[in-house]
């Protein structure tokens, strides 16, 4: 809509590849070949004038949502997936890859390192960082202003995000898209949210700001359920990978295949306002899954009002309101 | 299933909301009958004035079962069932604790809760259907209506109102609120809810029809005193959301200097001339 949004990777006509396969790893291949990573990686050396091996490739996953015994299963990233994320990336030429993580506030583990050694994580070909103890300030713009910044996700000459398909009561569904709000360092993601401000509106403000270059959303399990938090769900064997340069585009794909209108997403109508109607380009197997559980329009309206209203107090220590 | 990226489409909070008055409306109307079989129990007062409560009761759910079946069509019978809902609410509630009756005082109190979450959702509703940043929910359907009002283009218009009035909210937050905000949004307030009068309309400017609209905001155009600057403001906010949007540039031919073919390869750093007065020694210490 903006001569400002108009340069943001969000805005433009992209390419959103699904893609299934006899595994996860072929599936995600083929979905990152289609939505073009290779000419995305390619692009982005050339506009920094440099080679595919010295970009600063930083990919932020779902990994704090997977703290605690009780986490409920595909409502964060698979080890696995990453390595298959990270082995594409290097296939392309990439060499310095992190996996870039913050705690949240709303659940008993706090450290990012001890969540990811607990689910398998293991750095190696890929540097772990918890942004939250690299913190430095940063002007976000937008609903967020200034702020703390992960050093490590500002100064990624690349930046993915790799997240899980899955139902939200505050977004009716959560993606690539989401995911970008957890690269806000601080613990506390709740302070995003007060005052009359809403997570979308500053989920949108990172993704302005730090722009992501690519998205990837691992379908391989998906989690549904219409209730509060992902624990009411039951988890999806969609056997699926969708992957795209623009991750609003992406999103978009991922509730139509979810058997959602993604207007009704409250994060997906912020980007339609903001960034403007974006051409699609649908590539390889569109064959919707069976029509995911997801939250109504009531549960949906409560968990807006909660969130971000005068009553969010009686959301605190729950994980169910956060979005990423 | 592919669906089109829209911008204005329902929002959850609509949704809920509609299903919520149609819901109150058929509450009331079954309050009104159950209140003609027993009105002693139910009633303030078992007598005409009584029973013309009970009548506004009624009303105030036809209101509201119409609104239900397209809040943003029939956004003026949600205006008047809302208001009636109140005042009824308000009424049987002092009715009954000046006579002391238990039941209808719950009742009483129970249509005034009634209407506390057609307020909070309605609101919730614009907030998330236009998210706006400078103007209130209020000020920015306002500008919505001003947008539609100014910008008659008869369906060949480059972009829905509301993309102006989202513009003009966006233009006013990124620019300096502070200079003239205050301003804008009283005239605002003027055009919601003083404009309609000079058309003897008396009820929110948002909630005439696009006729009515035209004629009130014709008649401030030729109007001298205060109203003229509203019609200034609104002719500017209007142009500015209007032909201020990338999408309008486009669809009238006009093309970005960066953008032009002829701009390839072109010194575009500024030639400075010397000042005519000091020659030389301008911008010297």
């Amino acid at each position: 809509m903006g001569v400002v949004a108009e340069r943001l990777p969000y805005s433009r006509k992209a390419p959103v590849a699904v893609e299934r396969g006899e595994s996860l790893v072929q599936a995600l291949g083929r979905a990152v070949e289609g939505a073009g990573l290779a000419e995305a990686i390619a692009a982005r050396s050339a506009e920094l004038d440099t080679q595919p091996a010295d970009l600063r490739v930083a990919i932020k996953a779902n990994v704090m949502t997977g703290a605690g015994p009780e986490a409920p299963a595909a409502a964060f990233t698979d080890p696995a997936t990453l390595d298959a994320v990270v082995s594409a990336l290097r296939h392309v030429g990439c060499s310095r890859i992190a996996l870039v993580e913050s705690p949240i506030s709303d659940v008993a583990e706090r450290s990012v390192a001890t969540v990811a050694e607990r689910l398998g994580f293991v750095a190696g070909t890929y540097e772990l960082v918890d942004l939250s103890l690299e913190q430095e300030p940063f002007d976000y713009g937008g609903t967020i202003g200034v702020d703390s910044v992960g050093a490590t996700w500002r100064d990624a000459d690349f930046r993915v995000s790799l997240a899980q398909c899955k139902t939200s009561a505050l977004l009716v569904m959560s993606g690539a898209v989401a995911n970008s709000f957890g690269s806000l360092p601080r613990a506390d993601k709740r302070t995003y949210a007060k005052d009359g401000r809403t997570p979308w509106e500053a989920c949108r403000s990172v993704l302005d700001a730090l722009p992501v270059d690519f998205g990837i959303i691992d379908a391989w399990r998906s989690r549904d359920g219409s209730g509060w938090d992902a624990s009411s769900g039951t988890v999806r064997e969609t056997r699926a990978v969708l992957a795209s340069p623009n991750v609003f585009a992406l999103d978009w794909v991922a509730a139509e295949l979810m058997g959602v209108d993604p207007a009704l997403s409250p994060m997906l109508r912020e980007g339609v306002l903001r960034w403007g109607r974006v051409d699609i380009s649908r590539r390889g197997n569109l064959i919707a899954w069976d029509p995911f559980d997801v939250p109504g329009p009531a549960v949906v309206a409560a968990a807006g009002m909660l969130a971000s209203g005068p009553l969010s107090r009686l959301t605190e220590g729950r994980c169910g309101w956060t979005i990423q | 299933m592919d669906h089109p990226m829209r911008a204005h489409g329902p929002t959850a909070y609509e949704l809920v909301l509609a299903d919520y008055l149609a819901g109150l409306g058929l509450v009331l109307i079954a309050l009104t009958i159950a209140a003609g079989i027993v009105p002693s129990t139910l009633l303030p007062g078992a007598t005409a004035t009584g029973g013309l409560l009970a009548g506004f009761a009624a009303a105030a759910g036809l209101c509201l079962i119409q609104a239900g079946g397209g809040i943003r069509q029939n956004r003026a019978a949600l205006d008047l069932g809302l208001a009636l809902l109140f005042a009824t609410g308000l009424a049987w509630t002092a009715w009954a604790i000046v006579d002391a009756g238990a039941v209808p005082i719950v009742t009483g109190a129970a249509l005034i809760a009634a209407a506390v979450p057609v307020v909070v959702l309605r609101r919730f509703a614009v907030r998330a259907r236009f998210a706006p940043r400078f103007l209130s929910p209020r000020q920015l359907e306002t500008m919505v209506a001003v947008a539609e009002t100014m910008i008659d283009g008869d369906g060949r218009e480059a972009i829905h109102p509301i993309d102006v009035a989202i513009r003009v909210d966006h233009l006013l937050d990124e620019g300096r609120p502070e200079v003239a905000g205050g301003e804008i949004k009283m005239v605002m307030f003027i055009v919601e809810w003083l404009l309609p009068l000079v058309i003897a309309r008396p009820m929110p400017f948002t909630t005439l029809g696009s006729t009515s609209r035209r004629r009130a905001v014709e008649k401030v155009i030729g109007a001298g005193g205060p109203f003229r600057d509203v019609a200034r403001t609104l002719k500017v906010l209007s142009c500015v959301g209007y032909y201020g949007n990338p999408e309008t540039m486009r669809a009238l031919g006009y093309v970005p200097f960066d953008e032009r073919e002829r701009s390839t390869d072109i010194d575009q750093t500024p030639i400075r001339h010397p000042d005519p007065f000091l020659g030389e020694q301008a911008g010297r210490p």
